[in-house]
């Protein structure tokens, strides 16, 4: 029955995606309106279609289905019910995951748009369609979650989610990553949709704007919420990592960076619509690419879920169709998007905004081959290479640097040209206090290159953007204004400016916490009962082991003393279990963590006389990432909060 | 500003950043590594000890592992899928990845001494990947 509900659900959803996308075509005919009306509806029916899809999964794992393949494999009787509601913890529910929001955001764009942008709308529509019918038609005949074991195969109970997987992070991570990258199918379709109407200005982005932004700060926390669970989890005291993964979904982020900054260029002056239109293809493109990326095994990762064959082949095709398809409306329509306007001088808030292009897309280009440079090795010469982190500091470290100083640079200098005076007087006080950081750290005993040039260049922005908010503020306060309302009221008059500054500090606070990556240190040790490790300033106590026992795993955990320069922190509880379904044992490192450095530890080995080997990695800084991570909350929620334009400044409401 | 120059600003933004790269490169530091398998390693005419950094790529025979904690050492022997020939390995270390069991796919990095491979680190690869076995199948 549930298999039989899930099966036809997702076949009639295929139907109607197909006949959405024929009459959406048929409707662009402006007078046969009436098949755009029918269009819009059978998107309305795919959403709810594909939402009964889900429901039935969600059904099968909460009712523990195990005569299901997909359930089989990724939960188990005694799962936790919220892990066993997180369908994505294997392939086929991923998959569905990715078909459900893009129907999700199909539906959304829809109802936005019943009375809008009505010459694009079934374009955009059939752009969303098209997509929806290769995830569509994945789910349903490749990765099919209702997919039945064989009757002489169905078990009692399921393998479990992969331990590794159970964690907090896990279960917002892959979701919060797919908003990021299914979102940018609405900005992609809007403008394939103004390249096939010729509808070039900015109404396709100015319509999409917000789903810009949302999927953009979605598609950072996923990464950043990864880096989280590899930090807490996996136990080697990192975060990242350059995994191919990890790289796949950092590469559309950097191009959506770039294309946001160079949105406004096109907003402000005009300029780079061809370049706009590239990078926004160039963004959903590599969402699609990256996925390929996890999914088909291509390139070895920790991520990989399975290795078939043709699944990656035709996934590799859908994308090469979404790309090149792309690229060629863009060949289409150049003539139309020439734009008028010169860059006036180097010097120059659009110069900067360009520059800063050049380098997100120059970190892109670097990341992009340092992950795929294994497989082209290895179909060219047969020679399995692999490219190692050193690779990607190299290249990635000087254009990080100058992305630093761009950031700094570009709120300060005017549109069109700036003057010397002009310059002289805004970058003064920033310069002085850069140099001021440069002569602290090396005077602390900072010797290397990239950690005093990263905190200067942090100690830059950060002046910039003080100093920012501080001329705004003082104009603002000669009307009589208090500091904060002159605050509120500048971010509620130029939310997308000051908002911007504030994801800016984020970042620059992130980067604060990459730093300090430089100055990590780790060390092994085996101890006894009793026995106290003196180690960078910390004191550490061994005082006993404990076994641990549950239903589904084994193991046990450590407690350790800690004291910091002799000051009592707490007991640290460092793990390590085997799970016996799989067979894999995990280590569970404790954490203490301040805003200077953390105390990370883990339970290396263990002795039959209770004596245990530990391993503790000292990481300075790196809770400043998290703590960006907050503030970029905070800055996206200005960008995205819906302050009533033109109200009167007075008595404002926040 | 013309077309030409600000391409010309992008390559030389570019170019540069791959300049400074490239000064610090040496080759020796994990940048560009090329595996090599057992067979290959311990192959006809190999070296008592090898000159440089080396890794290796092959599975951990079963049984082998003898974890020596107050020495600060873990032995194992690698061999590989289908060839014969052993590779006796000695990880300088204790905390090997959570995935370094009988059977696991491991690439060993460090170099190769009197018949010994001295490992100075130990990547398991994820053969499970994130997602079980049906259960009561084979892997």
């Amino acid at each position: 029955m549930l298999v039989a509900v899930g099966n036809y659900s997702l076949y009639l959803m295929l139907g109607f995606c197909i006949y959405a996308l024929v009459a959406a075509l048929i409707g662009a005919n402006p007078e046969r309106e009436a098949w755009l009306r029918s269009s819009e509806r059978a998107v309305y029916a795919v959403f709810a279609l594909c939402c009964l899809a889900m429901l039935g999964v969600e059904v099968a794992l909460v009712t523990d289905r195990f005569d299901l393949a997909f359930v089989a494999k990724t939960s188990a009787r005694e799962q936790p019910l919220l892990f066993k509601l997180a369908l994505w913890g294997g392939q086929a529910g991923s998959l569905l995951l990715w078909a459900w929001l893009l129907s999700l955001f199909s539906f959304l764009v829809v109802l936005q748009n019943r009375q809008r942008n009505r010459m694009l709308m079934p374009w955009v529509i059939a752009s969303m369609m098209l997509n929806l019918l290769f995830f569509g038609a994945i789910v349903t005949f490749s990765s099919n979650p209702f997919e039945a074991l064989p009757a002489a195969k169905a078990y009692s109970n399921g393998a479990g989610m992969n331990p590794l997987l159970q964690h907090a992070a896990m279960l917002v991570h892959p979701p919060v990553l797919y908003i990021g990258f299914i979102g940018f199918s609405v900005p992609f379709s809007f403008a394939a949709a103004a390249m096939i109407t010729g509808q070039l200005g900015t109404t396709w982005f100015e319509t999409t704007r917000r789903w810009t932004l949302v999927s953009w700060f979605f598609l950072g926390m996923g990464l950043m919420i990864g880096g989280r669970w590899a930090y807490e989890v996996l136990g080697w005291g990192g975060y990242w990592a350059w995994d191919p993964v990890e790289n796949a979904s950092l590469m559309p982020w950097l191009a959506a960076t770039a294309f946001l900054h160079s949105v406004i260029i096109q907003e402000k002056r005009g300029m780079l619509k061809i370049w706009n239109v590239a990078l926004i293809g160039l963004t959903y493109s590599l969402c699609v690419f990256g996925t390929f990326l996890t999914r088909s095994g291509v390139v070895q990762s920790v991520h990989s879920f399975a290795n078939a064959g043709w699944f990656g082949t035709l996934f590799l095709a859908y994308v090469a169709v979404l790309a090149i398809g792309f690229a060629a409306l863009l060949i289409w329509r150049l003539p139309l998007l020439r734009s008028h306007n010169k860059l006036n001088s180097i010097v120059s808030r659009e110069a900067s905004f360009l520059l800063n292009n050049y380098v997100f897309i120059g970190l892109l280009a670097i990341v992009f081959f340092g992950t795929l440079y294994p497989v082209f090795s290895e179909s060219l010469t047969g020679v399995r290479t692999q490219i190692g982190p050193p690779f990607f500091q190299r290249y990635s470290g000087p254009l990080a640097i100058f992305m630093l100083f761009l950031t700094g640079v570009g709120p300060l200098i005017a549109w069109r040209r700036a003057t010397w005076i002009n310059l002289r007087k805004s970058f003064l006080w920033p310069a002085v206090i850069t140099l001021a950081t440069v002569v602290g750290t090396l005077a602390v005993g900072v010797r290397e290159f990239y950690p005093v040039s990263f905190l200067a260049l942090c100690a830059w922005v950060i002046a910039t953007i003080v100093e920012e908010y501080q001329r705004g503020i003082r104009a603002r306060r000669r009307r009589g204004e208090n500091s904060l309302q002159a605050a509120l009221g500048l971010i509620r008059r130029n939310q997308r400016r000051y908002g911007g500054y504030i994801v800016h500090l984020a970042i620059v606070l992130m980067f604060i916490g990459f730093a300090g990556a430089s100055f990590n240190s780790e060390e092994t040790r085996l101890l006894k009962p009793g026995e106290t490790w003196e180690v960078s300033g910390y004191s550490l106590e061994y005082r006993q082991v404990r076994p641990v026992r549950h239903a589904h795993y084994a193991g046990a955990v450590a407690r350790l003393a800690l004291k910091d320069q002799g000051k009592p922190v707490g007991v640290l509880l460092p793990e390590k279990r085997m799970y016996f379904q799989q067979e894999q044992p995990t280590t569970i490192p404790a954490i203490a963590s301040n805003l200077r450095e953390d105390f990370y530890v883990i339970l290396a080995g263990l002795q039959p006389d209770q004596s245990i080997a530990v391993k503790v990695y000292i990481n300075p800084l790196v809770n400043w990432i998290w703590i960006g991570g907050f503030v970029l909350v905070f800055g996206n929620t200005i960008l995205l909060w819906p302050f009533k334009r033109r109200g009167s400044g007075a008595g404002a409401r926040t | 500003m013309s077309k030409g120059v600000q391409i010309a600003i992008a390559a030389v933004t570019v170019f540069a950043a791959v300049a400074i790269g490239l000064t610090q490169m040496d080759g020796e530091d994990g940048t560009f590594t090329y595996y090599s398998s057992v067979g290959d390693f311990v192959g006809d005419g190999a070296p008592e000890s090898s000159a440089g950094v080396a890794r290796v790529h092959g599975f951990v025979v079963a049984g082998s592992i003898q974890a020596d904690l107050p020495a600060g050492h873990v032995d194992f022997s690698i061999k590989d899928a289908e060839n014969p020939g052993l590779l006796s390995v000695r990880f300088l270390g204790i905390d090997v990845p959570d995935l370094f069991r009988d059977g696991a796919e491991v690439v060993i990095e460090g170099r190769f001494e009197r018949g010994t491979f001295l490992a100075e680190r130990v990547m398991a690869k994820c053969p499970s990947k994130y997602e079980n076995q049906e259960p009561g199948t084979e892997a």
